[in-house]
């Protein structure tokens, strides 16, 4: 059986010596699916979530030097994904656009393969299932710092403290991202079920 | 203030989805489910949404420590063209015969043997092909740090790049397929003076070489006697483009407004 070790996020770097680079790929694998749920919140999809957190470890090797030992690695290579995985969607948005002005084929809308659920724009496919094409459409109306929030919380079970200390935001931000984040993707759930109700009102008419 | 009958429905579950949720507030939430509809209706959609965002971003072990297999979105790499674009066989045999570790999370390498038999095992497929010089010098500055070349030489014919199987599936480790007169060949290519070193020698059909060019440590595990694909790498050198991945700057003004650093955030 594979010896993997589950994610223990905000796991604290050695102390007493220097961040070394095997000490950092034990750092790194514990944080790994902390950190993709990270980058799968900035890009809004899964599937480029593995380049970007594998990107992003490049960069962190490289500066390895520049990590404070008595500060929190998952914060720390957070942010790198974080920057990584915008930098990945600026470059996307503007290959997309000259695409476009070039007369190139639009992005894509065709599955990736017959079996991935996936796009290979690395969108959910939208005929995958009625209910998940609501989920991830509710979704993309989030902003990034919100997606990474609700992810965490809802796929990892983070404290807010922990989601906080990842992303570099107020706690009482973590919670309130997580929680509008909640009620806009019941509504979008409840209305596309055509079951709009008292309890179904959008967040902002509360 | 006082909250409003949707606002405190709403407040009740939250918490109840955070694990907060009062013996009291747990009752009236309960009676609140039970004699609105509407409120019944919000608890069933939000506890559906939680299991499909589960489902639909159940993040993977990390690469190199899986068995699972993957599928590669590779849209983002510009011109290289994904062949493996169906689901890929994922190298697990070398990983599940590893020995015990030094340490926690880590894993011993695989072997020579063990890491070219695991290609083989996977159908010899590569996750990334690149197509000319180009690519190949694109893949390996993002990928390595350092743009490399190799000079075309007659019986090798590089298949591709892949990640799975090697020391620990890290960035900054690659491994090349190649065929040297049509036999399989994997070169080991890594950064960095410690490079993936294949630790015994269980196979005389597998005999490992080793380059270094710069700061790239090259291991051909192959069963020729002397190296076939590795004498012909170079460092190349990289055009600046615009659409190059790069680091982040001073110039990314809307991260810094958020304060966010490289240098660590305290604990």
């Amino acid at each position: 059986m594979a010896r993997t070790r589950a994610a223990q996020p905000g796991t604290q770097a050695p102390r007493g010596r220097q961040l070394d680079r095997d000490a950092f790929v034990g750092l790194y694998q514990d944080a790994y699916r902390t950190l993709w749920c990270v980058a799968a919140g900035v890009l809004g999809s899964r599937n480029a979530a593995d380049d970007v957190v594998q990107d992003a470890a490049m960069t962190a090797m490289e500066r390895l030097d520049q990590f404070e030992l008595d500060s929190d690695f998952t914060a720390w290579m957070a942010q790198i994904v974080r920057f990584t995985a915008l930098n990945r969607g600026r470059r996307e948005q503007v290959r997309r656009a000259q695409s476009f002005e070039s007369g190139g084929p639009e992005p894509t809308d065709e599955p990736a393969s017959e079996a991935s659920p996936v796009l290979s724009n690395g969108r959910l496919r939208r005929d995958q299932d009625a209910f998940d094409d609501v989920v991830v459409a509710a979704l993309d109306t989030l902003d990034d710092t919100a997606r990474a929030c609700l992810l965490l919380r809802t796929v990892m079970d983070q404290p807010y403290r922990r989601i906080a200390l990842t992303l570099g935001i107020p706690e009482g931000t973590a919670m309130s991202h997580v929680h509008r984040a909640r009620a806009r993707l019941r509504t979008a759930l409840v209305e596309a079920r055509g079951g709009v109700g008292a309890g179904a009102r959008k967040e902002g008419d509360r | 203030m006082t909250r409003g009958p949707a606002s405190e429905f709403e407040r009740l579950l939250n918490d109840s989805l955070d694990g907060s949720l009062s013996p009291e507030d747990a009752a009236a939430l309960e009676r609140a489910i039970t004699s609105d509809p509407d409120c019944a209706k919000q608890a069933e959609a939000q506890h559906e949404i939680d299991e499909r965002l589960r489902r639909l971003f159940d993040p993977p072990e990390c690469p190199g420590l899986e068995a699972a297999p993957v599928k590669r979105h590779l849209t983002g790499w510009g011109r290289f063209v994904a062949v493996a674009a169906g689901i890929l066989l994922i190298v697990g045999v070398a990983y599940i015969s590893w020995p015990a570790s030094d340490g926690p999370g880590y894993a011993p390498p695989p072997s020579a043997g063990e890491l070219h038999q695991a290609q083989l095992d996977a159908g010899f497929r590569p996750l990334w092909i690149c197509e000319d010089e180009a690519e190949f010098r694109e893949y390996t500055q993002l990928r390595l740090g350092i743009a490399l070349r190799v000079e075309p030489t007659p019986g090798v014919e590089l298949v591709g790049w892949t990640t799975r199987g090697g020391r620990y599936g890290m960035p900054g480790e690659q491994i090349l397929l190649a065929r040297v007169d049509g036999q399989p060949v994997v070169v080991l290519v890594s950064r960095g003076q410690i490079g993936p070193e294949p630790r015994d020698l269980p196979s005389e059909q597998i005999r490992p070489k080793r380059r270094q060019v710069d700061e790239i440590v090259l291991w051909e595990l192959g069963p020729g006697e002397s190296a076939a694909v590795i004498g012909g790498f170079e460092v190349a050198p990289v055009p600046e483009s615009p659409n190059s991945p790069r680091m982040p700057s001073s110039e990314d003004g809307d991260e810094r407004e958020q304060g966010a650093s490289l240098g660590g955030s305290p604990q």
